[in-house]
């Protein structure tokens, strides 16, 4: 057993894929607008920016000099308020099925995005656990939530560590038993040397939890933007004209996931 | 490699099976002999490529690009991991290319590997590659000819837009028995045959089963890992009383994989294939024969608090009649007929409590007419025409579907009903004018039709996850043209040959995934799908040298493919993924004395067309590319040389051993297999871009013993 594993490291040492950062001659393409606008209730906010050059790492395209207007067919008509940074925002009261179109106007040309307000998600449950996975074990979140059971129904949600991103995706219902969606979002390998730093969630962080209910065409263009890397096409934009971007009149809830800490976790697990 | 945990189960899967890969081998081809009944079944306007000294046989075909040629030379080439491999080698033909590095799938003359049709004695393949294509699924050591039509395709097949592979097997020694046994790196196989009755019947198994696990088990972290897989040909061969022969032929391909019970995928072939033929008259042959085929795969996953069930197949059952009459010396006629039914599930998912399935049936009938006409001492002239017909079958849903993908009616039609019915004629037609016994001028134009497709993100090479779909009201057949005209000429002693070919080809109702869609995005295959047409053009040279200690070939390909899909790219034409513009390879045997036999072949391509993003932008705070064009860039360019050396020695008796010794990518070139990007804030460059080589160098070793 011993000389087969010799030659099993022999071989693959000898073997090994390589990966190496090669130079590609990127193509410049004009700056096209980027828009990421979210009606809740209370609410609505619209963050207005340019894509940027492959080799340009200045974040900051933002659009401050847009106009970006809000109606309804439940008669709401009102103009966003430039808050600096490319975010426009206002309040308004949605309503459950009412459709909403969004107008911002950048440089002369109006690009347009209709959307219809969902209900919100009831989340029944939610808290991290430990799986053994192969010969590692894995931190997990948990995920319950009750759906209605006449349609098919969206949802994105989106995990926060200390007020920031930390991992975002798409769902749906289809497949529900009774409404109820059961949803395990792997967070890292505990002890993972390789694991990027990123990842990891330390004791003391602060966590929490929004899970939205968004259209269909909401739905397939985050879909289509989370797989973009492995399919390298661009996700179908919601908009009119030539600018990326979504529009999603969701109904969120959201949970106070608390304060992370390993051991508890591991002491629920083995209860 | 560093593996990133992110990438979870796939990646330990993958990485345990590039740990195994890293022990596989390319080979060489055995494929030898002859079968009386199959040559006369193929001895029609082949445009075979193999590799073999036969510049007169290469002369003698009538249809351009026309070489018929056994591959048995083939068996000397450099082999990965010991293991021979007849998709790998004819990877080194002209107009032939290799899906990726270390892959046996293989695309023609700008088609994809989707559509190449693979006969094993007349029964369909599907996906032939075992760990996930970088081995083809066929032994050599039960092949007797192999022949690739990648051009002009013969009117009695049909069924592909872009090439056919036609093998056979071989029957076993109606005389005396053999045996053999060999050992890879990868693998271990043996065969035997013999007479049944002497004279009168005889048999032929081999068997080949590869011992990754055993590797596996040795190490820590994958000693439960399932990675095996296995091959299995069984001939019976029986010589009638009335001038005939019957022949059933039985092959299993399939492979298992799996991590624990986290996770299995196992895919593979069953096929089944009857022979009779016989001599009706001195001027009348006949071939009857019934074919069966058997393509499943499947995943199942389970994680954290979800499962998932994944499979499909494809099964076709179907019976051919082949007649040839020869009426005189100028006119040699070929007609037939075919019938099958093949039931296709593109796919049956249960993840958790949902199921869904996609099954449906269709009725498949081919009638063709060919006739090889010798005019005058120059000319040659071969016509045919195949006429395809395909009726999608009621008892499974089919739909009407709007243009943003959604479901706009279900239909439902009885069991058994025809749903809709393609009538395709498909003419076949070339001519041979013959300057003189070494020089020829060829021209050919071919039809052919495609009602089974594979659909594959454009980024991902052969897969057991493709999903198949077939024609039905909304999905239409792949239809080909393919115009060719080519010039052969040899030396008058034959040493030397060389031919340079010309081909234009377009195709009607090429269908990919629409962007963003992948195959899971829903069960109603036809949703996720976009259709348009792709066209491709170039220019293949070739010379051999046929004889003396030193033989071998190079060969040059320059070629353009483009695809044009509305919805892709603002329906312009932009570079199919597979274009690439230079293919060259370069093969050298040199037999030393009568022991050692010495093989180098060194490959060359420039850059795959690659789809890169230009420009980036931020959404929730997160990176990501915009993509300006499909396949606008291209990936570096790939190069490799191997090289091998094999000794045969009698033994006591009759036994005979051979000992082969190879270098797969002898100068360790990092040929690219994966290019990723990645945001690099911290770089000038703000954006990383980086290749994954899947091989670096990899020896090998395979050791066999026959009597």
């Amino acid at each position: 057993m011993k000389a087969l594993k010799y030659i099993f490291i022999f071989t693959t040492i000898l073997t090994s894929s390589c990966t190496k950062e090669i130079e590609i001659d990127y193509h410049r393409v004009e700056p096209m607008p980027v828009i990421e606008a979210h009606l809740r209730d209370g609410g609505v906010m619209v963050y207005v920016s340019r894509t940027r050059d492959i080799q340009d790492n200045d974040r900051d395209k933002y659009v401050d000099g847009a106009t970006v207007h809000l109606s309804s067919d439940y008669g709401d008509n009102l103009q966003l308020k430039r808050m600096g940074d490319g975010l426009y925002a206002n309040f308004i009261a949605s309503h459950v099925g009412t459709e909403y179109t969004l107008d911002i106007d950048i440089d002369g040309t109006t690009y347009t995005a209709v959307s219809t307000m969902q209900p919100a998600p009831i989340i029944t449950s939610a808290q991290f656990d430990i799986s053994p996975i192969l010969t590692s074990n894995v931190v997990s979140l948990e995920l319950e939530m009750q759906t209605p059971t006449d349609a098919q129904y969206f949802y994105v949600y989106h995990i926060y560590r200390n007020g920031l991103l930390y991992k975002w995706n798409t769902f749906e219902n289809r497949g529900s038993d009774n409404g109820q969606v059961t949803k395990s979002v792997l967070c890292f390998y505990i002890g993972d040397a390789e694991d990027d730093e990123d990842e990891i969630i330390a004791d003391g962080d602060t966590m929490a939890l929004s899970i939205s209910c968004i259209e269909r065409k909401a739905y397939e263009y985050l879909y289509e933007l989370k797989t973009s890397t492995r399919t390298t096409a661009n996700p179908k934009s919601m908009f009119s004209g030539n600018a990326i971007g979504y529009f999603a009149a969701e109904g969120i809830a959201s949970r106070d996931l608390g304060i992370f800490n390993l051991d508890s976790i591991w002491q629920a697990v083995r209860k | 490699m560093t593996m990133n945990r992110k990438l979870t189960l796939i990646a330990l899967i993958c990485v345990a099976m590039l740990l195994a890969t890293k022990t596989a081998a390319q080979s060489p081809i055995i494929i030898a002999a002859t079968d009386t009944n199959a040559v006369l079944e193929r001895d029609t306007l082949a445009e075979v490529i193999a590799v073999s000294p036969a510049a007169k046989r290469r002369m003698a075909n009538t249809i351009i690009g026309a070489e018929k040629i056994e591959i048995k030379e083939l068996a000397k080439m450099p082999v990965l991991f010991g293991e021979r491999d007849l998709m790998k080698s004819i990877q080194l033909l002209p107009g032939v290319k290799s899906e990726s590095d270390g892959s046996s799938g293989y695309q023609v003359r700008g088609g994809t590997s989707a559509q190449n049709l693979i006969l094993l004695d007349n029964a369909i393949i599907y996906n032939a590659g075992h760990l996930m294509g970088l081995f083809s699924t066929f032994n050599e050591e039960a092949l007797t000819n192999a022949t690739l039509y990648k051009g002009q395709i013969p009117a009695q097949m049909g069924g592909a837009v872009s090439s056919v592979f036609d093998i056979s097997t071989k029957a076993g020694d109606m005389q005396n028995f053999h045996f053999g046994v060999g050992i890879g790196l990868l693998s271990a196989k043996a065969n035997i045959e013999g007479p049944l009755v002497r004279d009168r019947a005889s048999f032929l198994i081999t068997a080949r089963r590869s011992y990754l696990d055993v590797f596996l088990k040795a190490t820590k972290d994958y000693k439960d890992t399932k990675l095996n897989f296995f091959d299995v040909n069984a001939k019976v061969s029986l010589r009638l009383r009335n001038n005939g022969d019957l022949a059933i032929s039985y092959f299993q391909g399939r492979d298992n994989l799996g991590l624990k019970d986290i996770m299995s995928l196992k895919w593979g072939n069953q096929a089944w294939a009857v022979r009779w033929f016989h001599v009706a008259s001195d001027r009348l042959f006949c071939t009857t024969s019934a074919q069966l085929t058997n393509y499943k795969s499947s995943v199942t996953m389970t994680m954290l608090s979800s499962d998932y069930d994944m499979s499909g197949f494809v099964r076709h059952i179907g019976v051919q009649e082949m007649l040839t009459f020869v009426p005189n010396e100028s006119h040699r006629l070929k007609f037939g007929i075919q019938s099958q039914i093949v039931t296709l599930r593109s796919a049956e998912w249960k993840i958790n409590t949902l199921h869904e399935k996609e099954q449906r049936r269709a009725w498949q009938n081919d009638f063709w007419l060919n006739d090889d006409w010798r005019l005058g001492e120059h000319f040659d002239i071969s016509m045919g025409i195949r006429m395809n017909t395909f009726s999608a079958l009621g008892g499974s849903p089919y739909y009407n579907i709007n243009a943003d993908g959604s479901i706009a009616d279900t239909l439902h039609y009885a069991n058994g009903s025809i749903v809709h019915t393609y009538v395709t004629p498909e003419p076949r037609f070339s001519v041979k004018y013959k300057f003189n016994q070494r020089s020829s001028l060829k021209l050919g134009y071919s039809r052919t039709s495609q009602h089974i497709q594979a659909i594959r993100n454009s980024t991902s090479s052969s897969m057991p996850f493709d999903r198949y779909t077939m024609s039905s009201n909304i999905v239409k057949p792949e239809i080909a043209n393919q115009f060719s005209v080519g010039y052969f000429t040899a030396t008058a002693d034959e040493k030397y040959d060389f031919s340079v070919e010309a081909y234009y080809k377009n195709v009607d109702n090429v269908s990919d995934y629409k962007d963003g869609k992948a195959f899971y995005s829903e069960i109603e295959i036809e949703r996720l799908l976009l259709t348009g047409k792709g066209r491709s053009y170039g220019l293949e040279f070739c010379a051999h040298k046929n004889a003396g200690r030193f033989t071998g070939w190079a060969a040059y390909t320059l070629a353009w493919s483009q695809n044009k899909i509305d919805g892709i790219d603002g329906g312009h034409w932009y570079w199919a993924s597979n274009d690439r513009r230079h293919d060259i390879s370069i093969v050298g045997m040199y037999q030393l004395n009568s022991a050692w036999n010495m093989t180098a072949a060194w490959v060359y391509n420039t850059g795959q067309a690659l789809t890169a993003p230009s420009a980036k932008y931020e959404i929730s705070g997160q990176t990501y590319y915009y993509y300006a064009e499909r396949n606008g860039y291209r990936a570096p360019a790939n190069h490799r040389l191997d090289v091998s050396a094999t000794h045969t020695k009698k033994l006591k008796g009759k036994y005979e051993r051979q000992l082969s010794i190879g270098i797969y990518n002898l100068y360790a070139r990092q040929n690219p297999y994966l290019i990723m990007f990645s945001d690099d804030e911290k770089s000038n460059s703000g954006t990383k871009a980086e290749q994954v080589a899947l091989f670096s160098i990899v020896p090998s070793i395979s050791y066999t013993i026959k009597f």
